[in-house]
């Protein structure tokens, strides 16, 4: 009881909890960086529609 | 024949986070202004940090679920990110909310699929695929 107290247990859950968080984390990280190395986007495309002002219909 | 099926729905489940991740990396404006059509009350910066997080979340979680890295936590996350998804996309569906779900068109496949980008069609979409991630969990499950 004391070894999985004082012992595997913590290691354990340390290992859980990194494991589980990693994904966040790793994401969190990349998206981070790209944002700083890349503010429009990875091939820098595709937001012309968000970023653009909308075009003005012409009357017929 | 389990191991086949277990091959066939990690490849289908994992290409399809792959894809969806893949498709939003090269556009984070496009991604934020998505996150902003579903009019969720929220900060700026959380608005900002998940536009600039959920797609490498979906390419890792993805490619963890092709490759087998860490698998029942992968799959823990693919579940949580379809529940996500699935609550996202049912109440822009209650509230009649006129948007594109933000997520992979899978219109350029086939003209038809285009209703999936709805949010009722997404909202489908996300349970089948939830259903499909519980499948692969119990048979990964009694692998082990």
């Amino acid at each position: 009881m004391d070894t999985i107290l004082h012992g595997c247990l913590p290691h354990l859950v340390i290992k859980i909890l990194l494991r589980i968080l990693f994904f966040p984390l790793a994401a969190l990280a990349l998206g981070a960086a790209v944002q700083f190395w890349h503010p429009e986007g990875l091939w820098g495309s595709g937001d012309d529609a968000a970023t653009d002002p909308p075009e003005e219909t012409a009357s017929p | 024949m389990k191991r086949a099926v277990i091959i066939v729905l990690r490849l289908l489940l994992g290409g399809f986070f792959l894809a969806a991740g893949i498709s939003k990396v090269g556009s984070p404006l496009g991604t934020l202004a998505a996150v902003y059509s579903y009019q969720i009350v929220m900060p700026d910066l959380l608005a900002e940090m998940i536009a600039a997080a959920l797609p490498w979340m979906e390419i890792l979680v993805g490619l963890a679920v092709i490759f087998g890295w860490w698998l029942p936590v992968a799959l823990g996350w693919l579940a949580a990110l379809l529940c996500a998804f699935t609550a996202l996309t049912v109440q822009a569906w209650w509230r009649e909310l006129d948007i594109d779900c933000g997520c992979l068109d899978l219109s350029l496949l086939h003209p038809a699929l285009a209703a999936l980008s709805t949010p009722g069609g997404a909202a489908l979409r996300n349970i089948v695929l939830l259903v499909l991630t519980a499948v692969l969990a119990v048979l990964v499950r009694q692998r082990r």
